[in-house]
């Protein structure tokens, strides 16, 4: 019973404890807003270039496309697992206006219905959001030449101060070959603003100006009439039916599109055909969440190495706590206490100082974590300092959910930390010679 | 021996380390305390004394030699049997109080009982230690500071806590090492006399000291000189 009431008074008289009380808050809520922050930012930036990209993504790596598309997608759509499949084209371009000079651009042809079944492309829209549509949609001229301009999404709403009503495009016509063709100076056509879409991931929003597929097959010689080589395209976006597992299906249809090209052995065909790749969406989008993930890792191995740091100050705390209490470890033994007793006492005491740490670290982490926006305001506002600007993190809102997992596995680390640091102090008091502590005046 | 023995000390023997040198301090002390007995054990510093009595209280290991409680070998049981035995037979007090600031006098006094306890069998058991307690506070005169903190008592006072945490168990011997060195005249006095008053009631006591006059209150003294005990 003694330890109990020990291990309290130590905790509630012993000023230096709240030393350690402090270390472990400390830790605790720098871990807990970080990881909070990093992981929300981590799952919200894979689940953008998830619903981004869609599922699965069969592409070539380059300009010149690959042909059979169609042929492929109808066999796609035979699959139960596949909701839909969809091409695209990606070209580079050159956007210009009667007063601004040409923007290079990356022009992606969609089919605009199919597109925004297969991806989000739907949300990212900020007219069609806000439903009121730049354009008439009955209007042909605005459906068939109108273009989408990648934008910020902070800048989404001023899009008009930054894109012309009407602008020149002009791509460049690719052969099978890979040599250019049609006009040196390229293809150029009018088109007229019809939308702006924000997808919240720099790369793209900053590079892509979306038109309608066809026209940019045409546009940029790919639809097969300058070559004499079957219509080609950059991508299929394939979107799988719910519930449906993404890598597995992958390999289905990477062995399903390995047997498709085998029906195109002619040369010409071979060479375009087999570089095609069938990848799911982490794999296409790799380079740009694994370095988030990365600094994910690096977070947790900086707060690992805190740990460390917090255990050697409660452990230095502690050993300081026995030095001190050498005389009463001493007399609690002539009363008949154990070694056990003694060391029990003061992992008691760790257990108590980790969880109290853990309390107070998780309650400040909480609080900083759901109000992390308020808080990013306030900082802007009053130092014009952003911690996590938008266009590095490629988000609006910075992630506020505080993972009651995540927060459980931090709480329990902290107080072994805790009970860790006091452990060689507490094996030290159990082993004081009780008349060797007796004796030390 | 009498089988009246509660205490029992054969052929003690206890060598320290001090630097490269080997100081043998008891060299076969034997020892014979009866029940309700007071003994004084003499010498002078760096006898020996404090070292004898506390292998005769199991605090300390002897290089050779046996400890008997109530004609039973204790020196040869268990850790575990060996810490039962001070917490329920034997009550120490020291020179310098050895009380824990972080407890009040209360608490103090009743240590003893809590380590004999464990959470569980305490709740049934707590009535009974502060009736236990609150007996010894009265017996020592110390009600009004009962729920003080020990660090605020005078040396008198802290040594009648010490005292009374030594005996609230009613332990079957009592050793006292010094206990009244460290306190003026008159605050010895008082303990002393607790300490008379309580063989009155039937308490053993093994009472260390270097001051004839103190020795001369028990009721038989023994003196420690090369490392024997010689009347």
């Amino acid at each position: 019973m003694f330890k109990y009431l020990l291990i309290w008074r130590y905790f509630i008289r012993k000023k230096v404890a709240w030393t350690a009380v402090g270390a472990v808050a400390l830790l605790v809520m720098l871990t807990l807003v970080v990881l909070s922050v990093m992981s929300g930012l981590v799952s919200e930036t894979k689940e953008k270039n998830h619903r981004w990209v869609s599922d699965i993504i069969i592409s070539r790596d380059s300009q010149v496309g690959f042909p059979f598309y169609q042929e492929f997608i109808d066999q796609l759509h035979e699959m139960p697992e596949v909701q839909i499949a969809t091409p695209t084209i990606k070209s580079f371009g050159l956007l210009e206006s009667s007063f601004a000079e040409p923007m290079p651009k990356t022009i992606v042809g969609i089919k605009i219905d199919e597109y925004c079944k297969a991806t989000n492309f739907a949300e990212t829209l900020y007219y069609k959001d806000q439903k009121q549509p730049n354009f008439d949609p009955e209007d042909k001229q605005y459906k068939d030449r109108g273009f989408i301009f990648g934008i910020y999404r902070s800048y989404q709403k001023d899009a008009w101060q930054y894109v012309a009503n009407e602008m020149d495009i002009t791509v460049f016509g690719i052969s099978y070959r890979g040599v250019l063709i049609g006009s040196e100076a390229g293809q150029k056509q009018r088109y007229w603003y019809v939308d702006n879409a924000a997808s919240g991931l720099p790369d793209i929003d900053e590079s892509y100006v979306y038109i309608d597929f066809d026209m940019l097959q045409k546009l940029a010689l790919m639809d097969g009439t300058m070559d004499n080589f079957p219509a080609r395209v950059n991508e299929i976006r394939v979107k799988l039916a719910d519930n449906v597992n993404i890598v597995a299906t992958q390999k289905i249809i990477n062995e399903k599109w390995q047997a498709f090209k085998q029906n195109y052995t002619a040369k010409k065909y071979a060479l375009l055909l087999d570089d095609v790749t069938v990848s799911h969406w982490s794999k296409s989008r790799q380079a740009f969440i694994a370095p988030l993930e990365k600094e994910r890792t690096i977070m947790v191995l900086v707060f690992t190495m805190m740990a460390f740091v917090a255990a050697f100050i409660i452990f230095t705390i502690f050993y300081m706590i026995v030095s001190e209490k050498v005389k009463d470890l001493g007399i609690i033994k002539s009363s008949g206490a154990s070694s056990a007793d003694l060391a029990s006492v003061f992992i008691g005491f760790g257990l108590l100082v980790g969880l109290a740490g853990s309390v107070l670290g998780s309650s400040a982490g909480y609080l900083i974590v759901t109000n992390v926006n308020a808080i990013q305001e306030i900082v802007k506002t009053k130092f014009k300092f952003e911690l996590w600007p938008e266009d590095v993190y490629a988000i609006s809102r910075i992630p506020d959910v505080v993972d009651a997992n995540q927060m459980a596995f931090i709480v329990i680390i902290a107080i072994i930390v805790s009970a860790s640091g006091a452990l060689v102090p507490a094996i030290r008091a159990s082993r004081l010679s009780v008349v060797q502590s007796l004796r030390v005046d | 021996m009498s089988s009246n023995n509660i205490l029992q000390v054969r052929n003690i023997h206890k060598t320290y380390k001090i630097g490269r040198q080997d100081q043998h301090v008891l060299r076969g002390v034997d020892l014979a305390v009866s029940n309700g007995e007071f003994l004084a054990i003499m010498g002078s510093s760096g006898s020996g004394k404090s070292t004898l009595l506390h292998i005769a209280g199991l605090l300390d290991n002897c290089d050779k030699g046996s400890v008997l409680f109530d004609n039973k070998d204790v020196s040869k049981i268990s850790s575990a049997g060996q810490n039962r035995l001070r917490n329920k037979q034997i009550g120490f007090v020291f020179q310098f109080y050895h009380l824990l600031p972080e407890l009040n006098v209360r608490e103090n006094i009743m240590l003893p009982l809590m380590v004999g306890s464990s959470i569980f069998s305490w709740p049934g058991k707590k009535t009974k230690a502060l009736k236990l307690a609150n007996e010894m506070i009265e017996a020592v005169d110390l009600v009004a500071q009962a729920t003080q903190k020990v660090t605020t008592l005078s040396g008198g006072q802290r040594q009648r806590t010490a005292l009374a945490r030594a005996l609230v168990h009613k332990p079957r011997l009592l050793l006292a090492d010094e206990p009244t060195g460290n306190l003026d005249s008159e605050a010895g006095k008082g303990i002393l006399d607790l300490l008379k008053q309580y063989n009155h009631m039937g308490q053993t006591i093994v009472m260390v000291t270097h001051d004839p006059a103190i020795a001369a209150m028990a009721d038989r003294t023994l003196h420690l000189r090369d490392g024997k005990l010689v009347k």
